[in-house]
């Protein structure tokens, strides 16, 4: 492990029962990297962010983050490390206010007027201040899409983990995603999960392939969409 | 908006409360003070589920305990120390630490809301069957006999600190009606506090409140012990106005409290306390006519909310209003801006 690692998996294990979900994943990601893990349904993709932030405990293997091992703590004790998540299925507080939601998001200050400051203007960047007020149980999918990236971004981590942010999402959303991404990456490193090849080419530098719990392989957007076993396990024949 | 209504639900209960501490006892009779000192003191039990079950999503089924546990602590140091005050205190002490070595044990293993309540309901058991077998002399905590199925009557009255004169039945009242007062406030100000926040946050999804970074189980476990320690202040002024027996942790006491809460609005503070006071003066005045047993009465009633009024009276007179609102703004609209 480099002096630049953030975080490191070796030999990383998860098994439910006879099912390998994740099977001797060794992965590493550089400190400010950007990376897109892509891969059919049940590849592990999943599972290894549940391992990663503490949800599941691996069965073996070790997970390293800034050089300190992290795996089987518990998921506050991950969080407060540094690794952010923004999952699947959106994960809010229902019946709270989007403002609320990213409130208690901040933990990086205990000073209320800092917090305040910090959530609208996370709200403002992420375009959604004009909500602010409303219930997140009564807005749409993509909005609470966007109310869930908020906290992450609100609650500011050194790894942020997307979980197929784009999922249900519109054209102009998508592209509007695309853009909060890059602007991320900036000071954030970020691992993002997606199916859409589309939004892959938008945001994709190096991309990993995950397939029966197992990387695949690892290379460039370009090469990996070019890549027969990907094409035979993944995308099909005549995808790309 | 948000801070409107609390502003406006603060004033309202302020004003009542101090109609309640000033008016009421100036035109009641003797009789309905000492039963109003009842209903207050119970009140107090309401809130204190309120609080936890209603903003902290702890279905506690031991509310009971940590009242019973309250009013025996009560005894115990009104029997044992020379001031009551000291009393009064470990009444709130008591329960308070036994709520947090029972949730310790509860949150820290991680048990689901299910077995959080069957583990709770059992406690209570235990407590009521244990005190129901201390009868004898050998069942004494120092001066404190704790009397078996029997209870502990005449337990020392609650004294005021400052003259060690007994309180008077008003004064009994109008303390309860001040810690009721100042049991809503504090639950107010912890609800409103960034650890409150957290809860409720907890409450609605303890996932995501982990992946934020929050450990769910202490402050569960802290939410849960304040509510104890609520119980507590109620069992005392109960053991006060009443008596102090095993009775206070039964099966009826543990069931009237969630009544209480489901009847009166969960989700809401005022509610459970309105619900409380309400059912307590219906069950009172069945139980003198003998029209119809209580018990029977108070199991209709919470069918019949569970079925048509399931969000319970308050958020019932909450949607009424806004919709009285909603029709005076509309009618002032069409009238072009002229207030009707």
């Amino acid at each position: 492990m480099t002096t630049d690692t953030l975080l490191e998996t070796s030999g990383l294990c998860k098994h439910f029962g006879g099912v390998k979900a994740l099977d001797q994943v060794d992965f590493s990601l550089a400190k400010g990297e950007l990376r897109c893990l892509i891969g059919p349904n049940g590849a592990g993709k999943s599972t290894f962010f549940k391992t990663v932030t503490g949800q599941y405990a691996p069965t073996s293997g070790t997970v390293f983050f800034k050089g300190q091992p992290i795996g089987g703590l518990e998921t506050s004790a991950i969080a407060k490390r540094g690794v952010g998540i923004k999952t699947q299925v959106p994960n809010v507080f229902d019946g709270l206010s989007v403002r609320e939601n990213v409130w208690v998001a901040v933990r990086s200050t205990k000073d209320r007027r800092e917090r305040d400051e910090i959530v609208q203007s996370t709200l403002v960047r992420m375009g959604i201040d004009h909500i602010a007020n409303v219930t997140v149980g009564q807005l749409a999918h993509g909005q609470r899409q966007f109310v869930e990236l908020s906290m992450v971004i609100a609650e500011d981590p050194e790894l942020i983990l997307l979980d197929e942010p784009a999922a249900g999402l519109s054209s102009e959303e998508t592209v509007r995603l695309a853009e909060i991404i890059h602007e991320l990456n900036r000071d954030h490193a970020l691992i993002v999960v997606e199916h859409d090849m589309q939004f892959i080419r938008m945001i994709g530098q190096k991309v990993t392939v995950f397939h029966q719990g197992k990387i695949l392989v690892e290379d460039t957007t370009d090469a990996i969409l070019s890549n027969e076993r990907v094409r035979d396990v993944y995308l099909g024949k005549s995808a790309a | 908006m948000i801070l409107k209504r609390t502003y406006i639900e603060l004033t309202a209960v302020t004003l009542i409360a101090l109609f309640a501490l000033i008016v009421f006892p100036k035109f009641a009779q003797f009789y309905t003070i000492i039963s109003s000192t009842i209903y207050v003191s119970l009140a107090i039990l309401a809130l204190s589920l309120a609080f936890i079950w209603g903003y902290g999503g702890i279905l506690c089924f031991g509310q009971a305990a940590f009242f019973g546990l309250g009013g025996y602590a009560y005894a115990v140091g009104a029997w044992n120390f020379d001031a009551t005050v000291y009393g009064a205190l470990l009444a709130v002490i008591v329960p308070t630490v036994f709520a947090a070595a029972l949730g310790y044990f509860m949150f820290y293993g991680r048990l689901s809301d299910v077995y959080l309540g069957v583990i709770t309901l059992t406690v209570t058991l235990i407590l009521f069957k244990l005190v129901n077998s201390t009868g004898g002399d050998a069942y004494a905590i120092g001066k404190a006999k704790l009397g078996g199925f029997n209870g502990m009557p005449g337990t020392p009255l609650l004294e005021n600190p400052l003259t060690e004169e007994v309180l008077s039945p008003h004064a009994l009242y109008g303390l309860a009606v001040v810690l009721l007062f100042f049991s809503y406030l504090l639950c107010k100000a912890v609800l409103a506090s960034r650890f409150g926040r957290v809860v409720v946050a907890i409450r609605e999804n303890e996932t995501r409140a982990e992946l934020l970074g929050y450990d769910a189980r202490p402050y569960k476990l802290i939410f849960f012990s304040i509510g104890a320690g609520l119980a507590g202040i109620s069992g005392m002024l109960f053991a006060n106005a009443v008596f102090v027996a095993p009775t206070m942790f039964d099966m009826a006491s543990t069931a009237r409290i969630l009544i209480w809460v489901i009847v009166g609005g969960l989700g809401t503070l005022v509610g459970p306390v309105i619900g409380c006071i309400s059912l307590l003066m219906i069950t009172t005045y069945l139980g003198k006519t003998g029209f119809v047993d209580p018990n029977i009465a108070l199991g209709v009633i919470l069918i019949v909310f569970v079925l048509l009024v399931p969000r319970g009276i308050l958020p019932l007179l909450d949607d009424g209003l806004n919709w009285v609102l909603e029709r005076l703004k509309i009618s002032r609209e069409k009238s072009g801006g002229r207030v009707l």
